[in-house]
């Protein structure tokens, strides 16, 4: 299995920077996802990595092989990479069976017939395809299709698999099987994951560190929980989970609501003027009392919880309250908010 | 209908009839067989009596001539392009839709009758009795079952003459087409697959020897070939094979390139990704899925090849004579009944040739 090691990479199309100064060490065995918005540079960087793409500058390494670097000028092909890559689009050949799109890279490789159909069946039967080797695509599901790709990827045993958005054209419930799928062949497998998703309930869910990207440029690297209580900056606090901003003022180790009294303890380094992060749920609402006062303009309710639209001054909070009763409070109450682990970035 | 559908159509329609006035205008078999024993002379058999004059002075009016029809069609073409070219037509999609069926209610056997009455005039009854002259023993005599019978084929098919020249036209067609489909898979992945600059280039120029006029494509090439530029191919297999590649090359270019644009660039790259190096993913993936689309390809040029006359009759020469030619001079002669012998041959091979190619591209391509 590899570690992968990318050191200032630039990719630049035109004048379009498409990823700027990309620093990142996934080590043997882990699973790393990179998030971000669409245009963000996700599939550029994974395409670098794969060989696809010629980074404009800076180095790659797969295990003990660079397998690129500006400086030096050298650059291998991805035919002479150690690595697997499922594709958004699943890219399974229609022309061939599952079996025989299988068992590709291993006819590559020249592996003797015997010891390929050994291999293909018992990749079939990690992704839960073993009767399907004699069917051609257009005769399968989108999901079987992507795990057959995913078997085509892993067959070879390469150190590192790339995945880009795999599970993005799947319909939502096939997505959160596939999730397992994917960690349980990887625990399997014990293979290095680079994963690519925009959508951050999956790369929270399935990654040992996610790599929260915007605009080309890398916001914050950790784990799901530190990415979550922690957030770098704004970017990263807004794309992961819902959270409400809202103007104030640093002062020493407090932070002042804008216009209030009301204030809290500041974990930044933020001084003058800020802006205060809280998350929804992180906030609690009460019809008796509370430091902050406002009132109720919209209820949703989304089943297991309520959420409230309080007017707070000029901003409009987010309130979610778990196992709410839609009815118990009604729309134009008076209400109090308490907030708790309340987070301060610059302005 | 008047309000919605004829608007929409109107481009297409507008366009379709271009075409066809296009075609008419450059078509020289036709109207110089149909037209030559009333003295109807039009723009291409002008062109080519200027060129039979032999002379200085023939070859020079000829040439305004042409030039004149390539302006015309090309100007006419562009036009036509842009039309098309303001809304986005899109040809092949992903998911395929079923067309709207109209219900024709009380106006259905009108319609009927009309398109039947059409089809009957224009291809039945036309190439009916060309079938039945090529099995009359007699033409003088009236049409009964002791007239007819296969003895006037005989003849046909016996001669040295007249085989050698549907042979000639065999090899030059499969010849142009081998060449040809190799060209055109060139072209088609310079334009589709790669991004260098001026891919489309060549692309261009293939369009552009599809749509200029078969008369001014042969006088062309008589002029460039015949040893005022170094090369002297004139009255050889080469120059009537040259023609027929830049006359006929559009089709398989746009056939191939279509199949290949439908090639998602991730199967090539899952391809690299699994080892195979690129002639190895060309051979085991690219190949393979426009394989259809490339065998298409060769029938659309070998097709209109093995029949070309216009071309074929100005650069023949005694010994590379084709089938057309040979049709045309047995028609000048009034001789019907072996020309209608040959037509049939002729209208054999295309059929067939027609129906392969229905089958390959599933009804969307035929001549
Ligand atoms: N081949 C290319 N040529 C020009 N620009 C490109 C190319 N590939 C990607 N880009 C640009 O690079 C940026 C990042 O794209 P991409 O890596 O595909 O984003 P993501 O996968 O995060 O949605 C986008 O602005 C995109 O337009
Ligand atoms: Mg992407």
């Amino acid at each position: 299995m590899s570690e992968v090691r990318i050191e200032h990479v630039f990719k630049r199309f035109g004048s379009v920077t498409a990823v700027n100064d990309f620093n990142l060490v996934v080590k043997d065995g882990e699973f790393v996802s990179i998030l971000g918005p669409s245009g963000c540079g996700k599939t550029t960087t994974l395409r670098m990595i794969a060989g696809f793409e010629r980074a404009t500058e800076g180095e790659i390494y797969i295990g003990e092989q660079c397998v690129s670097s500006s400086i030096k000028g050298s650059f291998a092909p991805p035919e002479k990479r150690d690595i697997g890559m499922v594709f958004q689009s699943y890219a399974v050949w229609p022309h061939m069976t599952v079996a025989e799109n299988v068992g590709y890279p291993l006819k590559i490789k020249k592996v003797d017939k015997a010891e390929r159909e050994r291999r293909v069946q018992e990749m079939l039967e990690l992704v839960h395809l073993g009767e399907y080797g004699k069917r051609y695509p257009n005769q399968l599901s989108g999901g079987q299709q992507q795990r057959v790709a995913l078997a085509r990827a892993l067959v070879a045993e390469p150190g590192l698999l790339l995945l880009d958005e795999p599970l993005s054209n799947l319909d939502a419930k096939l997505r959160e099987s596939m999730r397992f799928e994917i960690l349980e062949i990887q625990k399997k497998t014990g293979i290095t994951v680079v994963y690519v998703t925009h959508d951050q309930g999956e790369a929270m869910a399935m990654s040992d560190r996610v790599v929260v990207m915007s605009m080309g440029v890398v916001q914050q690297i950790g784990a799901p929980h530190e990415i979550y209580t922690q957030p770098a900056n704004k970017m990263v606090a807004d794309f992961i989970g819902l959270v409400n901003f809202m103007e104030g003022e640093a002062k020493g180790d407090r932070v002042f609501l804008k216009g209030s009294k009301v204030s809290f303890p500041n974990t930044s380094k933020v001084t003058g003027e800020a802006t205060i992060a809280v998350r929804p749920e992180n906030i609690s609402l009460s019809l008796v009392g509370g430091h902050i006062v406002g009132q109720v303009t919209h209820r949703l309710y989304l089943g297991d919880a309520v959420e409230y639209r309080v007017k707070v001054g000029d901003h409009d909070v987010r309130v979610i309250v778990k196992g709410a009763d839609l009815n118990s409070i009604p729309d134009g109450a008076k209400v109090y908010l308490d907030f708790d682990r309340v987070m301060v970035f610059e302005k | 209908m008047l309000d919605v559908t004829l608007p929409l159509m109107a481009p297409s329609i507008l366009a379709g009839g271009l075409l066809v006035f296009i075609a008419a205008g450059s078509c020289f078999g036709i109207p110089s067989i149909v037209g030559m024993p009333g003295n109807i002379e039009v723009m291409t058999t002008r062109i080519v009596t200027y060129i039979y004059m032999g002379d200085d002075a023939g070859i020079r009016d000829s040439t305004a001539l042409a030039a004149s029809l390539m302006f015309i069609a090309n100007i006419l073409l562009m036009g036509m392009t842009w039309m098309m070219g303001r809304k986005d037509y899109t040809t092949i999609s992903g998911k395929s839709t079923r067309p709207n069926i109209v219900e024709l209610g009380k106006w259905r056997w009108p319609a009927f009758c009309a398109v039947g009455l059409y089809g009957a005039i224009a291809v039945i009854i036309p190439l009916g009795s060309i079938v039945l002259t090529s099995f009359l023993k007699s033409m003088s005599k009236p049409i009964t079952w002791s007239n007819i019978g296969i003895d006037p084929w005989i003849p046909v098919i016996t001669s040295a003459q007249y085989m050698e020249s549907v042979w000639n036209s065999v090899v030059y067609g499969v010849i142009a087409a081998t060449i040809g489909t190799l060209l055109s898979l060139f072209v088609a992945y310079l334009a589709v697959k790669t991004q260098i600059k001026g891919r489309s280039i060549p692309d261009l120029l293939v369009v552009i020897g599809g749509s200029t006029p078969s008369i001014v494509i042969a006088l062309a090439l008589i002029i460039t070939f015949s040893g005022n530029y170094g090369l002297n191919l004139y009255s050889t297999v080469w120059i009537i094979i040259v023609s027929y590649l830049v006359k006929y090359m559009t089709m398989s270019v746009r056939t191939i390139a279509a199949a290949l644009s439908q090639v998602h660039i991730s199967l090539e790259e899952a391809a690299l990704n699994s080892g195979a190096n690129w002639l190895r993913c060309c051979k085991d993936i690219i190949i393979p899925l426009i394989a259809p689309s490339v065998i298409a390809g060769w029938f659309l040029i070998f097709m209109p090849s093995f029949y070309e006359l216009t071309m074929s009759l100005l650069l023949y020469g005694s010994d590379t004579k084709t089938i057309g030619v040979l049709l045309y001079e047995l028609q000048t002669y009034a001789d019907t009944q072996n020309a209608s012998v040959l037509s049939v041959i002729i209208l054999a091979i295309v059929l067939i040739g027609n129906l392969i190619l229905n089958k390959l591209s599933k009804g969307n391509v035929g001549i």
